[in-house]
C-alpha cells in the first residue's frame, strides 16, 4: 500500500527531524555526557530494594527509590564530575503516605457517597499544577552537581495560569492545541530552573512541538487505514488489524518520546552554555523493543538491564556546548549544611515525569 | 579558585583538643590521605587539594585552600557500586569529591559515624545474596500467584459482606452514567422477574435483585451487593427463557462466591506487588512488565467464570432443565460478538466459549 510505504520512508527519515534547528555559532568546547552504570551492578541494587520493599509491605520502596537514584546520578558524568542525588527517603515516604492517604480517603468517600467521585476529580484537577511544581522543585533541589543544587523558582499562581490556560485551549480546540499547551508547561518549568547563579532558558519554539505531534500522527496512518479498509479486506480483520494499529501506536509513542526529549533538552541554555540532545529514532525503537521483550520473558527480572541501557542511551546522546568554564556562584542554602539525607521537606516522592 | 576569596576555616568543635595540637598530629602521621577536588560553599569550581585525616580532625589543603574541621562533623556520601566519585560535605557547606574509593572507605571507618546505606551497600556487593534475593522474589511471586492472593481475597470478601453492599451500590450508580433505562415491555420484565425469583429464593441471605438496562451490547453482569443486570440486547438475543435462567444462575454464582469484591481486593494486592517490583520502570517497558499482571488477572477471572458456569449447570439441573440451554446462550453470544467488536466485551474476560460449551455438553449428556 502506497500510504504505508510513504510512512515507512518518513520513519526512516525521522532521524533528520530530530536535529535541533536552533543552534547558535559553534561554541568553544563540546562536552559529552557519559553514563557509566552497569546492569550487573544495578541488578544487585535493584533486587535488594525489591526484596526489602516486599518484606516491609512497600514501606522500604522509598529507600529503594533513593538508592536507585543515587546509583544513576553518581554514574552520570559531565566534564569529569558526577551528579549526586541527596533526597531523604523519609521525605519521600512522607510524600507517598500523604498521597496514598488522600487517594484512599477519596476512594472511601466515593464508596459511601457516590457523587463524591466528581469532588475527587475536581480536587485532583485542582491539585495537579501544584503537585507538579512541588515535585519538580523537590527533584531539582535533590540534584547536585559540583556542590551546587538545582532549584526551581516558579510561583504556584503562575503555574495555575499556565496549566489551566492549557486545559482550556486543549478542550476548546478538541485536543488540537495540546502540543502548544504542553510546550507552554515545559517552558514554564524549564525557565524556572536555576543552577546557582545561572538561569535556565528554554529556546525551543512552539512550532517544533506542533510539527513533532503532526509527524507522530502520520505514524498512525496505517492504523487508520486498517480501521477504514477492514470491512473490504477480510484478511485485515481481527488479529492483523490489531497488530498493525498497536504497532503504529507504539512507533508513534517511541517517536514522540525521542523527539520531545530532543526538543526538551536540546533547547536548554544554562547561562552561556547550551545543551544538545541527539536521540535517534531507530536505535530508540530497537532499545525499547529488545528491553520490553527481555522484561516480558524474564517476568521483570530484566528491568534493571532495561533501565541501565535506556539511561545510557539518553545520557550519552547529551552534549553540553560550553563557552568558558562551567563554574557558577551559588547562594548557600542553610538546609544544605545538614548534609546527606536532610534536604528540606517538600512534597517528595510523587514523581511525575514532565519530560 | 580566585585568590581574592577569603580562605575558609572551620570553627573547632567545642569538645576537641586545641587546633595547634591537632596540626601537630597531622604532621606526624595522618591516618588517611587522599587527593580530591574542593568546592567552596558558594562556587562550583573544582580546586585540586590534598586531604589529611587524623583520629579526630580533617584537613583540606591546596593552593589558596586551607580548611580544617572535626572529622565527626564531616558527612561522607553513601557508598555506591562501581567507579564513582565520593563526596564529603564539610559543616561550612564546602565539599570535597574524590575518586579514591579505598581512602574514602578508610575515612568512613576512621570517623566511626554510621554510614548511610552502609549495610545495604554491603548486601549489594554480594552476588550470592543477589541470587538468594532473586530466588526469594520469584518464589514469593509464585506463592502469591497460585495461593496467597486467591485465599486472602476470598477471606476478606467473605468476612465483610457489608462492604460489598456499599461498593455495589456505588458501582451501579456510576454505570448508570453510561447505561440507559431499559426499553423492554412491562410484561416481559415481570416474566423475567418471575424467572429470577426462583434463583433468588435459593440464596435468601444474599439480597439478590434483578435490574434491566439498555446498553447497546448483549451483556449480563453482577455487582457485589447482589444486583444482577440484564441488558435489553441479551434478552432479545435469547430464544428461550431457560437460556436466560442459565445466565441468571451464572451471575448469581458470581455474587454467591463473592467474585466482585475478590476482584477488587485482588487488584489492590497486585498493585502493591507491582509498585514494589516495578517501581519507576520506564513507561514503555512498564507495559511489558504489566503483561504478567494482566495475565494473572485474566487467569483469576477465567477460574471465576468456570465457577459461575458450574453454578449455572447445577441450577438448571435442579430445575429439571437441560443445562445445554446455557451452552446455546454462550454460542449465541459468541455469534453476536462476531458481528460487532463491541460485543466482544462480554467474552473477553471469559474462557474460550467452545471450551465452556464442551464442558456443558460433556457433563450434560450422560
Amino acid at each position: 500500500m502506497r500510504i504505508e510505504r510513504s510512512v515507512l520512508v518518513l520513519a526512516m527519515r525521522a532521524d533528520d527531524f530530530y536535529t535541533n534547528r536552533y543552534r547558535m555559532d559553534e561554541p568553544a568546547r563540546s562536552l559529552k555526557w557519559r553514563f557509566t552504570g552497569r546492569a550487573s551492578e544495578y541488578f544487585r541494587v535493584w533486587i535488594i530494594g525489591v526484596v526489602l520493599s516486599l518484606l516491609t509491605l512497600g514501606i522500604y520502596s522509598a529507600w529503594a527509590k533513593v538508592r536507585s537514584q543515587q546509583y544513576f546520578y553518581r554514574h552520570t558524568w559531565l566534564d569529569g564530575s558526577s551528579f549526586e542525588y541527596i533526597a531523604s527517603p523519609r521525605e519521600l515516604l512522607r510524600g507517598r503516605l500523604v498521597f496514598a492517604a488522600l487517594i484512599g480517603g477519596l476512594f472511601v468517600l466515593q464508596v459511601v457517597f457516590t457523587p463524591a467521585v466528581f469532588v475527587s476529580l475536581a480536587l485532583l484537577l485542582a491539585a495537579t499544577p501544584w503537585v507538579i511544581v512541588r515535585s519538580t522543585a523537590f527533584r531539582a533541589k535533590s540534584s547536585v552537581y559540583r556542590n551546587v543544587p538545582l532549584r526551581l523558582e516558579a510561583s504556584a499562581s503562575r503555574a495555575y495560569g499556565v496549566f489551566f490556560g492549557g486545559y482550556a485551549t486543549t478542550l476548546l480546540s478538541c485536543g488540537l492545541a495540546y502540543p502548544g499547551a504542553r510546550w507552554r508547561r515545559l517552558e514554564f518549568i524549564v525557565d524556572g530552573l536555576r543552577y546557582g547563579s545561572a538561569k535556565f532558558v528554554w529556546f525551543t519554539e512552539r512550532d517544533a512541538f506542533y510539527s513533532a505531534y503532526l509527524r507522530a500522527t502520520l505514524f498512525m496512518l496505517p492504523a487508520f487505514a486498517a480501521a477504514v479498509l477492514r470491512p473490504e479486506l477480510p484478511f485485515l480483520a481481527g488479529l492483523p488489524a490489531q497488530l498493525i494499529s498497536s504497532g503504529a501506536v507504539l512507533l508513534a509513542s517511541v517517536y514522540l518520546r525521542g523527539v520531545t526529549a530532543n526538543l526538551l533538552f536540546g533547547g536548554v541554555r544554562i547561562g552561556p552554555h547550551e545543551l544538545r540532545s541527539r536521540q535517534r529514532f531507530w536505535p530508540l525503537c530497537g532499545l525499547y523493543a529488545t528491553s520490553s521483550l527481555a522484561v516480558l520473558a524474564t517476568l521483570g527480572l530484566a528491568i534493571p538491564w532495561a533501565k541501565v541501557r535506556l539511561a545510557r542511551y539518553r545520557v550519552d546522546s547529551l552534549t553540553l556546548m560550553a563557552r568558558g568554564p562551567l563554574d557558577v556562584s551559588a547562594e548557600l542554602d542553610p538546609s544544605r549544611r545538614r548534609g546527606y539525607g536532610d534536604a528540606a521537606a517538600d512534597l517528595g516522592g510523587i514523581d511525575l515525569g514532565i519530560g | 579558585m580566585a585568590s581574592a576569596e577569603p580562605v575558609l576555616r572551620e570553627s573547632a568543635a567545642p569538645a576537641s583538643p586545641s587546633p595547634a595540637a591537632e596540626r601537630a598530629s597531622f604532621a606526624e602521621a595522618p591516618r588517611v590521605e587522599l587527593d580530591a577536588h574542593y568546592y567552596d560553599p558558594r562556587r562550583s569550581q573544582p580546586v585540586p587539594v590534598r586531604v589529611f585525616a587524623s583520629e579526630t580532625r580533617l584537613r583540606v589543603s591546596g593552593a589558596a585552600v586551607d580548611v580544617e574541621c572535626a572529622l565527626a562533623a564531616a558527612r561522607i556520601a553513601p557508598p555506591v557500586l562501581g567507579a564513582t566519585l565520593d563526596g564529603v560535605l564539610l559543616p561550612s557547606g564546602a565539599k570535597i569529591e574524590t575518586a579514591d574509593k579505598a581512602a574514602i572507605e578508610r575515612l568512613r571507618q576512621l570517623s566511626g559515624r554510621p554510614v548511610p546505606f552502609g549495610r545495604i551497600h554491603r548486601a549489594e556487593q554480594s552476588w550470592p545474596l543477589a541470587i538468594l534475593a532473586t530466588l526469594l522474589v520469584v518464589g514469593a511471586l509464585v506463592v502469591a500467584y497460585v495461593w496467597a492472593i486467591p485465599v486472602a481475597t476470598l477471606r476478606i470478601a467473605r468476612a465483610s459482606p457489608g462492604l460489598a453492599q456499599r461498593i455495589g451500590h456505588g458501582t451501579l450508580a456510576l454505570l448508570d452514567v453510561e447505561l440507559r433505562p431499559s426499553e423492554l415491555g412491562v410484561s416481559e420484565r415481570e416474566r423475567l422477574q418471575g424467572v429470577f425469583a426462583s434463583v433468588a429464593a435459593e440464596h435468601p441471605g444474599r439480597n439478590l435483585k434483578l435490574e434491566f438496562r439498555k446498553a447497546g451490547v448483549a451483556n449480563a453482569f453482577s455487582l457485589p451487593d447482589g444486583t444482577v443486570v440484564l441488558t435489553d440486547e441479551i434478552v432479545q438475543l435469547s430464544q428461550h427463557d431457560d437460556q436466560l435462567l442459565g445466565v441468571l444462575y451464572h451471575e448469581a454464582g458470581h455474587v454467591v462466591h463473592g467474585h466482585g469484591l475478590r476482584r477488587a481486593v485482588e487488584s489492590s494486592v497486585l498493585a502493591l506487588l507491582a509498585t514494589a517490583y516495578y517501581g519507576d520502570a520506564d513507561q514503555v517497558t512498564a507495559i511489558a512488565a504489566g503483561l504478567p499482571l494482566a495475565y494473572a488477572r485474566s487467569h483469576y477471572s477465567r477460574e471465576e467464570e468456570l465457577e459461575a458456569d458450574a453454578a449455572a449447570f447445577d441450577g438448571l439441573r435442579r430445575h429439571g432443565k437441560d443445562p445445554r440451554h446455557f451452552a446455546r446462550m454462550l454460542q449465541a453470544l459468541e455469534r453476536a460478538a462476531g458481528g460487532s467488536d463491541r460485543q466482544l466485551q462480554y467474552l473477553s474476560s471469559h474462557p474460550a466459549t467452545s471450551e465452556r460449551v464442551r464442558r456443558f455438553e460433556a457433563t450434560a449428556s450422560p
